[in-house]
This record gives C-alpha cells, structure tokens and sequence, in this order.
C-alpha cells in the first residue's frame, strides 16, 4: 500500500506531486494493482493531482490506472476531488 | 532611476481610487522616476478597507520599499485595524517577514505573508487549523482549494516582481472567511498574448479572462497543467455561494450568488492579478471522517 500523508510533504505543489508520480510509476511498469491511502491528506491541489495522477494517465491511459490504482481510506471530499479530475479525462477516453 | 524630491500626495476617497497606487507604480517602473517620500491619505469617507485593498496597499509599499518612504494617514478606526494587521510594519525599509507565523486572534485574520511555492504549505495548514477553530464542524476544504490554486497560478504564469501575497480573515457578523492573493504580474490576459493562443480575440482582455476560467483551457506554462485551476476556484465559489472578484488586466469576472458575471476592471492601470473570495462558513458541508468505498 502507498501512503500518500507519507509519500509527499504537502498536497499542493507539483514537485510534491512528482513524489507520488515517481513511488506509483512502477506498479504501471509491472501491471500490479496497488492500494493508495489518502488517510490524514489535506485537499489534493489540481498541481499536485497533474504531477502525479494526470502524468500517470497520460503516460498509461486512464483504464490503466483505475486497472492499478485502488484508492482507499478516502473520504467523501476527497472522493469527489479525486472523481472530479478524473472526469476531466473523460473525453480521452 | 531619477528620485524627485517632493512629497507625492495619494488622496483615497471612494474604492477605486486605489487605482491611484497602480498608476504610481507604473509611473515607478516605465518612467523610472520616484518620489522621495509618499503620503496615502484615505479620508473619512472610506468607511473599512477590504482584504483585497489591503494587498493593494502592501504590495505598493513593498514594490517602492527601496526607494521611497511610504506613510499612511487614515482615520482612527482604520488606523487601529492597518496597526493590528501591521501593514506599517510593510513601511518600514528593515521589513523581514518573520519566519514563524502567527494568527492576530484579536481580530480573526492570519497575517498579511509574501508566499511562495517553497513555503506555501505551511501558511495554508497553519491557516486552515486556526480558522477550523473557528468554523467547528464545517469541512474547509474549499479554503485549501483557493489557496493552493491561486498561489500555483502566481508561480506558474504570472511572472510577478514581488511573487505572491495574502490575507484571510474571519468575519463573524456574516460568519464568512475573506480569503484575497495577489501578484504584480503580467496579468491572466498578459499571460494568454504572450503564449500566443489561438482562438480568441488576444487584444480584447475580457475574452482572455473568459477563456482562462473555462476547465481544460490552459496556456502550459508547465507541461503537466490541465487548465483546472481557476475553474476549480470558480466551481468551488459557485457552490459555495460566496462572492469571488477576479481582476486582471483590464478585465474582471465575478462570481455573485453563485453566476459568473464578466465586465470591466474598475481600477484603470491595473496590474497583475487580484483575487477576493468569500467563504460562507454556513454554507459548507459538515466535516465527514469516514471513509467511504471509491468506485471508478
């Protein structure tokens, strides 16, 4: 499981951003499927999200990563946070 | 740069004559001449100065802070509240923001910051953990959310000269946080002509700020940008029913009980950009801990 809270120092930056990009690229590589918590998290910022989760999706498609990423001990702001940047990735599908 | 030795006289008698510190500072910086010493007097007929016109007044001081002596002259009540906020500290040509922060308790605000990428975690956090002091049981996230989008927005296009500035404070009459960022950039609409986007009218500044605050629209200062930001902040400003005042170039866009309305920047000579949001405490969800199952 990744943590996130222990991942990254803050949830706003693209650099912290890239932490996260960099810890979850290997699940991608080898196709395994991995937890991520987003126990204890502030507000994920739209930066944070494109230097991780958005570069992810570009690289791999967003089938790829809902295949890998299994999002858990997530609250409902967070929950929606996450579906709305994911929805803007609906039309690439 | 030319120093004129006579005393330069600012009169603020209503709003927009702010306007004024923006016309001064243009004088300061294409004409390169300055004066001495500055007196901004904001008469009696201004009654409270909001966040937004304190950042106005911080970044004028700070922007002519090795050149000029600044002294600010206003009414008593007004000068109590620049004394609590200690916007003359700001005058002072020693200024060095103190490296730990502290929230002014007596009249619910955090402290005016110049922040940056490197730091900005720091005031967010600290700043939302005492406003949540306040605000109970209500779910801040959207404070995070302003913040943390309009500082990246400075970094990312506006290429200002004195990075970013903030003040939030909390007013309890109408139970609502003032949250208000700036910058002395190129402006939103400077940004869009200098990335030569196609598509829009790129002299007309109305049309830039209408195509920058629609999701996905973005100039890629950075190539992993998505054009959410701003539409996020303005999502968030919707639906929270809090009055949003975006001014940038000539142009602003409002949010106003939850529509977005666009029109002319009421301060002429503008520069940069300046953000005022309105967090309406009632109008926010219940903080909700439990984790729930996340379904794609």
């Amino acid at each position: 499981m990744i943590i996130i809270r222990n991942t990254v120092n803050n949830t706003y930056t693209n650099s912290e951003g890239m932490k996260l990009y960099a810890a979850l690229k290997p699940y991608f590589e080898s196709g395994d499927k991995v937890d991520v918590s987003f126990v204890d998290l502030s507000p994920t910022s739209t930066s944070f999200l494109n230097s991780s989760i958005g570069n992810l999706i570009d690289e791999y498609g967003i089938n790829n990563f809902k295949k890998v990423v299994r999002p858990v001990q997530i609250t409902r702001s967070h929950a929606d946070l996450l579906k709305k940047y994911l929805d803007s990735f609906a039309n690439l599908v | 740069m030319k120093t004129i030795n006579s005393t330069f006289r600012i009169v603020i008698e209503e709003p927009v004559d702010f306007a004024q510190l923006y016309k001064y500072l243009e004088f300061y910086w294409e004409r390169k001449r300055y004066h001495k010493k500055i007196n901004i007097l904001i008469t009696s007929k201004i009654k409270f100065v909001r966040p937004a016109e304190i950042l106005i007044i911080v970044q004028f001081v700070i922007a002519l802070t090795d050149n000029c002596d600044v002294t600010i002259y206003s009414e008593a009540h007004i000068n109590r509240y620049f004394q609590n906020i200690c916007i003359s500290e700001f005058c002072d040509k020693n200024y060095e923001q103190s490296k730990t922060l502290n929230a002014i308790m007596s009249i619910n605000a955090m402290p005016i910051r110049r922040v940056t990428r490197e730091n900005m975690d720091e005031y967010i956090d600290y700043a939302k953990k005492y406003f949540q002091e306040i605000c109970g049981n209500k779910d801040l996230t959207a404070f995070n959310i302003y913040f943390a989008e309009l500082i990246n927005n400075v970094y990312d296009h506006s290429e200002s000269k004195i990075d970013a500035y903030v003040f939030c404070q909390y007013f309890p009459k109408i139970n609502t946080i003032k949250i208000a960022v700036s910058d002395l950039g190129i402006g939103i609409p400077g940004s869009i002509r200098k990335a030569q986007i196609e598509g829009i009218e790129l002299n007309n500044d109305q049309s830039c700020l209408k195509w920058a605050i629609k999701p996905s629209n973005s100039i890629k200062s950075m190539p992993s940008n998505r054009g959410l930001g701003l539409s996020n902040v303005i999502d968030f400003a919707k639906t929270n029913k809090g009055n949003l005042v975006l001014l940038s170039g000539n142009s602003k866009v409002l949010v106003i009980d939850g529509e977005v309305v666009s029109g002319k920047n009421p301060y002429k000579n503008f520069i940069g950009t300046l953000i005022q949001i309105e967090l309406v405490i009632n109008n926010l969800q219940i903080i909700d801990d439990e984790f729930i199952e996340y379904e794609y």
